[in-house]
């Protein structure tokens, strides 16, 4: 009689000892076994849907043939001539002096005087200038932390807006793509200045406005802009962009768009000509 | 009942087949284990097939890198327009704003201009015997603001009391901010 209970503890420890074991397998094996085969089963039908998704897609997408292969490799050349080619940063800034100097006196401009830093971040140094006086130094004065925190907000990764137009092998070989800002003060009348704005951009070197502030000034309007240009460099420069910087032109084109999806026309692109301001006087809201 | 050692029979069959209990146990948890691991190998190489069926295919006919050549051919004639376009939209942005603005009313403005479009800010002083005078100017500037169709935002709002005296009169300054779709 003594034999029993000791017999139904065995067999209760027997029962035991067999259902952790039993739970080790279903928690440790079987049960991510049996997920793992449920993710490849769900991997598994979306390759096939993409499979049957692209096949029908093909079937209606237009693919380059060798003449718009030529315009590709046209556009390309155009952007890469646009570039000026230098061994460092010096040819560039001296050059858009020179361009900037020129237009300013072209236009007429009462006084200009061209800002810059030698680093992204770094300081303005005192000006070069472009033309005339500049007797706008207590209001420039007053305005160089602006100037400042504008040049440096220009030379921000995040604020080149072109990452997809310059993601290219060409860029990366040889030299690099090197974009630098340029803070410009102006004391003009307001035609004459906005016909400077107007015309700044005209150049090859194509400098594209950043931010432009404009004040009523004493006796004439006092502005001031910041421009940035891009230039390809062989050597060092603090101005380089790192591959894979910035955004992909703001989405300039919708990756879904049928556009996309035919043949590139290069008679339907606009292109956008050098065109005078009108007259002030005859200029209304509409 | 025969007896052996003292032990009955069916005692001594029954501690025979004891230890296979737990063998058999295993063995089926075992199995099981290798049937799962069998078909998670076998779908393992199901994906692994139709992975490269697709990435054959992506080869043979492919779509995405010539959208993305398309995107970028689109892309570079913008670039190649933009400063100019966004130069002219601008200077002829502000052209027009100081056209509807009586001469010195215009206090101060900055634009920053983006990929498609621009935000601007400005602030317009008017010198008026009294605030709803003023208002009223004000008004018909920015009613004529919001004529302006490439405007797509625009709002106001009225700073603290006359901020200056300018002949007598004070001046009451608005800032005026908004955003234009130049492209």
């Amino acid at each position: 009689m003594a034999m029993k209970p000791r017999r139904l503890a065995r067999a209760f420890i027997w029962v035991l000892a067999s259902l952790a074991i039993f739970l080790i397998f279903v928690v440790f094996d079987w049960y991510p076994t049996v997920k793992e085969l449920g993710r490849l089963r769900r991997e598994q039908r979306d390759v096939i849907l993409k499979i049957k998704n692209f096949t029908a897609m093909a079937s209606s997408f237009v693919f380059p043939d060798e003449e718009e292969k030529s315009h590709f490799v046209k556009s390309h050349a155009d952007l890469y001539k646009l570039l000026m080619q230098a061994d460092d940063d010096a040819p560039w800034l001296n050059r858009m002096l020179s361009w900037l100097r020129w237009q300013a006196e072209a236009d007429k401009v009462d006084g200009a005087l061209l800002l810059f830093s030698s680093e992204p971040g770094g300081m303005v140094a005192p000006g070069v200038r472009l033309t005339g006086q500049t007797p706008m130094a207590d209001w420039l004065a007053g305005q160089q932390q602006d100037i400042q925190e504008s040049l440096k907000e220009a030379s921000y990764p995040g604020r080149f807006p072109w990452g997809g137009v310059f993601a290219s092998p060409e860029f990366i070989a040889e030299h690099r793509l090197a974009g630098r800002p340029l803070a410009i003060a102006i004391e003009a009348r307001l035609p004459v200045l906005l016909n400077f704005i107007n015309h700044c951009s005209w150049d090859y070197g194509r400098l594209e406005i950043v931010r432009i502030r404009l004040e009523a000034g004493a006796s004439l309007p006092w502005a001031w802009l910041v421009l940035r240009g891009y230039y390809l460099v062989r050597g060092p420069s603090p101005w380089t962009m790192q591959e894979g910087t910035g955004s992909d032109a703001g989405l300039l084109v919708d990756p879904d768009s049928p556009l996309l999806w035919q043949k590139v026309d290069p008679g339907t692109v606009y292109r956008v000509k050098k065109i005078e301001l009108p007259a002030a006087a005859s200029r209304g809201g509409k | 009942m025969e007896e052996k050692a003292g032990l009955p029979m069916n005692h001594l069959q029954h501690r025979r087949s004891r230890p296979i209990l737990p063998l058999v146990f295993f063995l089926i948890l075992g199995s099981v284990s290798v049937l799962l691991h069998v078909e998670k190998a076998r779908r393992q190489k199901r994906v692994q097939a139709v992975n490269e069926q697709f990435s054959a295919l992506v080869r043979a006919r492919p779509i995405e890198e010539a959208k993305a050549e398309r995107a970028r051919f689109y892309g570079i004639q913008y670039y190649l327009g933009y400063p100019l376009a966004v130069s002219y939209a601008v200077s002829d942005f502000i052209l027009r704003l100081s056209a509807i603005t009586p001469s010195g009313q215009l206090h101060d403005l900055q634009v920053d201009p983006r990929v498609r479009d621009f935000g601007f800010a400005l602030t317009v002083g008017i010198a008026a015997g009294g605030r709803e005078a003023a208002r009223q100017a004000f008004a018909s500037i920015y009613d004529r603001m919001q004529d302006f169709p490439e405007i797509t935002r625009i709002s106001f709002s009225e700073s603290d009391p006359a901020a200056a005296a300018a002949g007598g009169r004070q001046v009451y300054c608005f800032a005026v901010s908004g955003q234009v779709e130049w492209q």
